[in-house]
Order: C-alpha cells, then sequence, then structure tokens
C-alpha cells in the first residue's frame, strides 16, 4: 500500500506539472452520438482512436450516399423501363443521415474537412438541402477557423442559393487544386462549367480528376466526358 | 560489474528470449493480416485513401504494441518466480532492482523492435498509395512507444502488486481506456463544475492520477503536431516512477 500510495502521489504532481493548459481545457465528448453507433463511438475514442473512428464514419458515410435508397431505385427502374437513361438520378434522392453522419465525423475529428466538404457539397448541390450544407459548414468553421475551404464553399453555397451559378463556380475553382477537394466537388465544377459553355475549363477540371482522382466511377465519367467534349470540339 | 552494465545484460538476454517467442511471431503475422485488411478498407474510402491506410496502420501497431508490452510487463516477473527460475538471476551479483529495471528495459526494446517491423511493413503500403513522407510518422510512432512505456511499467507495478496477471491485465486496460478518456473527464468536471461534490470530487481526483495517455496520442492530432520534449518527459517521469515503486515492492516481496 506504501508504493501505490507514493506512486498515485507521484502521479499526480506530474500531471499537475507537466500536462500542458491545451489538454486540460481539451474538447469533450461527441457532441451527437448515434443510437446504433455511440457505444462504438465511445469505445474507440476511449482507445484513443479518434482519427480511426472518423475514418470508418466516413466509410459509412460513403457507403451510404453511394448506395441508390429504396425509392430512387424504383425511379430509376422505371426511367429504364421507359427507355430512359438511369444516370439523370445520380447523386439526387434524400439521404436524410448525410447531414448528421457528417456533423458526427466533424465532431470527431474536427481537422477532417474532406467529410464535411463531401457531406457539404452533396447537400447543397445534389441534395437541394443549402441551408444544412451551412449549417454544417459553419459549424466545421467554428472548430477550424483557420480553414479557408469552408469559407470558399460558404460562399458558394450562398450563390448557388441564390441563382447565381457563374460566382457559386468562381468561388469553387480556386478550393480545387487543394488535395482533400472531393472529387465529387471537381466533378460537379467540370459539369456546370460544360453546361455553361466554358469546354476548356471543363476539360481541365476533368483531365485533373483523371490525373487525381482514386475514384474509379468518377474516372471512368471523366475519360467520357472529355470524349465527349473532345467530339463536341470536332 | 556495474550496475548499468548488469541491467544491459539482462535486458540483453530478456530482448533476445521474447523474439525468440512464439508470441511475438504470432503478432508480427497478425499485423501483416491486419495491415491487408486496412488496404481493403482504404479501397472503401476512395480519394480518402491514403489518410485510412495511414490511420488504420498506425493504429494497429500500437494496438499491437500494447499487446505485447502489457502480456509481457504482467507475466514477466511473475512467471519467473512461480517457476523459482528467478533464483537462478538473484544468486548472481544482480540485485532485484537491477533485474526488474533490466527485465523492464528488454521487454521495452522488444516492443520497439515489434512496432518497427510493424512499421516496415505499412511505410512500403503507403509509399505504393502515393503517401508523401511525413517526420509526424515517425513522432506518432515515438508517441505510440511512450504511451505504451506508461502502461507497461502501471502493469509490472499491478502485477507485483497483486501478484496475479489477471488483475494487473484487467486494472491495466482500465488505466488504458481511462487515459485516453482523460480530455472527456475534464469536460465532464467543468460540465458539472456547479454541481455538487459527489461527481466532480472523485471525477478531479481521478484526472490528477490517470496518466494522460491523450497527450502522447500525436497519431490524432497529425493536423496540429504538438511538442515532442513535454511528452517525453512527462513519459519518462510516469514510468521511470511506476518502475522504481514495482523495484521498491520487489526488494520487500519474500518468494
Amino acid at each position: 500500500m506504501r508504493e501505490l500510495a507514493a506512486g498515485l502521489a507521484l502521479a499526480a504532481a506530474l500531471n499537475a506539472a507537466l500536462v500542458p493548459p491545451p489538454a486540460r481545457g481539451a474538447r469533450g465528448l461527441p457532441a451527437h452520438l448515434a443510437p446504433d453507433t455511440a457505444v462504438e463511438t465511445a469505445a474507440f475514442v476511449s482507445l484513443g482512436l479518434r482519427r480511426m473512428e472518423a475514418d470508418l464514419e466516413l466509410i459509412r458515410m460513403l457507403v451510404y450516399y453511394g448506395s441508390p435508397e429504396p425509392e430512387q431505385q424504383r425511379r430509376e427502374e422505371e426511367i429504364e423501363k421507359a427507355g430512359g437513361e438511369g444516370e439523370t438520378l445520380f447523386g439526387g434522392g434524400r439521404y436524410p443521415e448525410i447531414f448528421p453522419r457528417a456533423r458526427r465525423i466533424n465532431d470527431l475529428d474536427p481537422k477532417f474537412g474532406y467529410a464535411v466538404l463531401y457531406a457539404a457539397g452533396a447537400l447543397a448541390f445534389n441534395l437541394d438541402r443549402p441551408q444544412q450544407a451551412l449549417d454544417l459548414l459553419t459549424r466545421a468553421l467554428e472548430r477550424d477557423p483557420l480553414n479557408l475551404q469552408y469559407q470558399a464553399y460558404i460562399a458558394a453555397v450562398g450563390f448557388h442559393r441564390h441563382g447565381d451559378m457563374k460566382r457559386a463556380l468562381e468561388v469553387l475553382e480556386p478550393t480545387l487544386a487543394r488535395p482533400d477537394c472531393p472529387t465529387m466537388i471537381k466533378s460537379l465544377v467540370a459539369f456546370m462549367d460544360r453546361r455553361s459553355g466554358r469546354r476548356v475549363e471543363a476539360a481541365r477540371v476533368y483531365r485533373d480528376i483523371l490525373a487525381t482522382s482514386r475514384d474509379a466511377g468518377y474516372r471512368r465519367a471523366a475519360e467520357t466526358a472529355l470524349a465527349e467534349l473532345a467530339a463536341e470540339a470536332h | 560489474m556495474s550496475g548499468f552494465r548488469t541491467i544491459g545484460i539482462v535486458a540483453w538476454n530478456t530482448f533476445q528470449d521474447n523474439l525468440r517467442s512464439r508470441y511475438y511471431l504470432l503478432c508480427l503475422v497478425f499485423g501483416g493480416v491486419v495491415l491487408y485488411v486496412s488496404l481493403l478498407l482504404g479501397l472503401l474510402a476512395a480519394d480518402q485513401e491514403v489518410r485510412v491506410v495511414l490511420d488504420f496502420g498506425l493504429s494497429l501497431i500500437e494496438l499491437l504494441g500494447l499487446a505485447a508490452a502489457v502480456y509481457g510487463a504482467a507475466t514477466i516477473v511473475l512467471r519467473e518466480m512461480e517457476t523459482k527460475t528467478i533464483y537462478l538471476i538473484l544468486t548472481r551479483p544482480v540485485s532485484r532492482s537491477q533485474y526488474l529495471v533490466g527485465r523492464f528495459a528488454g521487454l521495452m526494446l522488444s516492443t520497439a523492435a515489434v512496432m518497427a517491423a510493424m512499421a516496415a511493413l505499412h511505410l512500403p503500403i503507403l509509399f505504393w498509395k502515393g503517401w508523401a513522407w511525413s517526420w509526424l510518422y515517425p513522432a506518432s510512432i515515438a508517441g505510440s512507444f511512450l504511451k505504451l512505456l506508461i502502461t507497461a511499467a502501471l502493469t509490472m507495478f499491478l502485477a507485483l502488486a497483486s501478484s496475479s496477471i489477471l488483475t494487473a491485465l484487467v486494472i491495466t486496460m482500465i488505466l488504458w481506456t481511462l487515459g485516453h478518456f482523460l480530455p472527456e473527464i475534464r469536460f465532464m468536471i467543468r460540465w458539472n463544475a456547479g454541481a455538487q461534490g459527489a461527481i466532480s470530487v472523485p471525477l478531479t481526483a481521478l484526472s490528477y492520477v490517470v496518466p494522460d495517455l491523450q497527450l502522447l496520442n500525436l497519431r490524432d492530432m497529425w493536423e496540429r503536431p504538438a511538442g515532442m520534449v513535454r511528452p517525453v518527459a512527462y513519459a519518462l517521469a510516469y514510468a521511470g516512477v511506476w518502475v522504481a515503486l514495482a523495484a521498491a515492492r520487489l526488494r520487500r516481496k519474500e518468494f
């Protein structure tokens, strides 16, 4: 018992002397624990695996957003039966879980910009929920005030909301070169460039997707778009 | 024979024994399999593949190092006491403290070797995936090692104090989780600042004696790297305290 008492006293002295103030005032538990993953999140946090849990949540969010919703699947089948192309619904739908999932990732790792940018892009430009995108970006910016991409996205979502696509593109374009820019956003910008007749800019972004993206789906789509742009040019 | 030389010889023998043990080989094989799994998960993360492979690899290197260090610390002295092989060493001009410090140093050396071997498997995968070298990688591994240093010292003390491997392992795992949960515990203390002492007093006491493992969790601070001097000083001092107390415990132990 003597050794234990001495050890506890010395440990307390060391903690008081050597643990710096930032660690003492550290952030709290993730504010939004989902019922289905609360135990898992708490377990990962208590094992010191915050980043790993944020990664797992990102993978879950990507799989969730990449899987068709039941009603979307039905509509795509109907369009296909009618002889149309299912691709017209790509990225659209409701996906109500995108916002809370992205918020959880931001709680776990406030420096994980990619997850926030991906979700905000999907919410604002694909799912027509700009207010949720703005809420997410504002919250993320509070936790990481030096992230200029958040500010650019907030501006872009605002312009997009008021129908000013040209200015939205102007704000988004400088962010495309950043390593954590989601391919989805690049693809979206290229698509909007193409739709507004800016073929050279669109081709440049598609080539960038081909060169940098690890997503085979987006690379294939970029290849097809580049071929189509080349055909249109002739 | 000087004290340091004696400790060095015991440590080197422990290191060689550990590396020959099947447990360490299993750790390495398991580590290889798990790194392969992290590769598969990385594919699902599309643009963030490199980050996922990096995070999973670093986390798993730490967890496997933890298994090796904690199991070794809990068993290394108690088992020798049970099998009476400890007499073979202590009948030589080796003091109990030198024996214990040597055993601990050898254990940490072999843990470092396992972690280095795992990192040597992990790094080629990262480079293959297009990762650019960063000094934060060895800093993160060093942070993990410092956490293991503290945890193994505590385990060794607990094993000697309780004379039970199971008790030592269970308490160590509780301390490991509490040590990472300290920021949240401090948050709860602040959150309950207005409440009566029923909650905040025991939590505050706990926050002062539990090792702050989150301070050394450089792996989770990749984008905001902290300095190394304070974590190193903290880990060495904290581990030193518990190893010294374990040595004091062993000196008084009758077997």
